[in-house]
């Protein structure tokens, strides 16, 4: 499409709006997913399109966290290394469940059905991903509505840094049976939830694309 | 989306009861080595000190570190709760093993930290509120935790005046006389509902010029409550 003079300058201004809006977003998820002003060791950021990639940040960069993600983000995907690991790993490493040092609390990841997904036995839509969801009674903190499912997240008061290898088995064990109730929900209705409760899960971000299809924003979904 | 304060969060513990898959034991378990776990004993226990302890260190207990409600400006983290659990228990009498044996029975000591650390840290915490409470003679927790007998409570009411249907304006008083002989409550119930929500009608329509030739206006405001 070729826009006259000013309608362009309008539109690179409006796009450039668009980006600050999702920097703010992915910014405020960042800060608030890890809750403190200084959590230890690095976050990392993979994208998958070439080869998988990793960036190490520390894990106070809030900020330019959210500025990579959303730069990422334009045109692949990028996911969030939700455990912080002691230290920066290289571009070529996402380490494993073994070098979690501290986890923001566990989640969910809720695939439905569509043309992004090969599984027929999904939760036909996000409406019907919430009874999935509503498998443990407890509201979780909040709903990222990653393009083509949900990811529900439930927080923790406080980071939980792991003081030893048997308290990081412990995280390990309680995520896995946490994802097992929801699984286990989702039997009742038929479907399927894939199981993503390693510690060394990567999640999508608010503020970035989903690109499978046409791109797609990550949103927060509730609360609004 | 609501500020980080809003949002809700949660204990790992908390989560806990919610999942249908139990626990492998080798996990969660709490360790309290060498104490002689015995729940129905602690349960027999606590029964017993249950007079003697406040409500306070009594949630504590039953409902966990995060049940626990500090005395205004002290401790309320999970440490400031045991702190204040240890000091009771070792201040009514009992022992090192029967305050592990509570800890390996009840909420207290089977969720937060001593779920995930056991032993070694009930007795760091054992060893230091027993030698304050040698030095000190009583626990630092709070010095109501230990009740007095109960006192009964007077019996009887007040006398209290019954609203004389005289006071009830007139415009309302037919409709509300009606309204308390067939609800079978006082006048007073419906009477004051209904005179404050025509105060509140009323506004700043309708004032009071206290003194005469003079603009000194007081709009009066009606409040009104009920104890039954």
């Amino acid at each position: 499409m070729v826009l006259p003079a000013g309608l362009k300058e309008m539109h690179s201004m409006l796009a450039e709006t668009d980006a600050h809006r999702r920097v703010t977003t992915a910014r405020r998820f960042l800060r608030t997913l890890y809750m403190e002003e200084n959590p230890p060791g690095y976050m990392g950021l993979s994208t998958f399109e070439a080869g998988s990639v990793t960036r190490w940040l520390p894990a106070h960069s809030f900020s330019e966290a959210a500025y990579l993600a959303v730069e990422l983000g334009e045109r692949q995907d990028v996911y969030l290394n939700i455990g912080l690991r002691a230290e920066d790993l290289g571009d070529k490493r996402r380490g494993t469940a073994e070098d979690v040092i501290a986890l923001p609390g566990l989640w969910a990841d809720i695939d439905v059905q569509g043309p992004a997904h090969k599984e027929q036995r999904l939760p036909p839509t996000k409406r019907d991903a919430l009874k999935v969801i509503k498998g443990i009674r407890l509201s979780p903190t909040w709903i990222i509505d990653s393009g083509h499912g949900l990811q529900p997240h439930w927080l923790f008061r406080e980071l939980w840094t792991f003081e030893d290898e048997k308290e990081r088995q412990g995280a390990q064990e309680l995520s896995r049976r946490f994802q097992a109730t929801l699984q286990a929900r989702a039997r009742e209705y038929g479907w399927r939830v894939d199981g993503t409760h390693d510690l060394a899960r990567v999640l999508r971000i608010p503020g970035t694309y989903n690109h499978k299809l046409e791109p797609k924003e990550v949103e927060i979904a509730w609360p609004r | 989306m609501p500020g980080p304060d809003d949002l809700k969060r949660y204990n790992p513990d908390d989560l806990e009861p919610y999942l249908t898959e139990v626990a492998p034991k080798t996990e969660h378990e709490v360790n309290f080595e060498g104490n002689g776990h015995d729940p129905e004993a602690a349960r027999s226990l606590l029964g017993l000190l249950r007079d003697r302890l406040s409500p306070r260190i009594l949630n504590a207990i039953e409902g966990g570190p995060e049940a626990f409600e500090p005395e205004e400006g002290k401790d309320g983290s999970t440490s400031g709760a045991d702190d204040a659990v240890c000091t009771v228990l070792i201040g009514v009498g009992l022992t090192d093993n029967q305050i592990r044996n509570i800890y390996s029975a009840y909420p207290i000591g089977t969720r937060e930290k001593y779920a995930r650390r056991g032993n070694d840290y009930l007795a760091g915490t054992l060893k230091n509120e027993r030698e304050w409470v040698d030095a000190n003679g009583k626990s630092k927790a709070t010095n109501d935790d230990a009740w007095e007998e109960p006192v009964p409570l007077p019996e009887g009411l007040p006398p209290v005046a019954a609203l004389d249907p005289a006071m009830v304006p007139e415009p309302l008083r037919g409709w509300l006389g009606d309204v308390s002989e067939r609800m079978q409550i006082p006048l007073d119930f419906a009477a004051t509902g209904a005179v404050v929500v025509a105060g509140s009608l009323i506004g700043r329509k309708i004032g009071i010029y206290p003194k005469r030739y003079d603009d000194w206006l007081v709009v009066p405001n009606l409040w009104g409550a009920l104890h039954s």
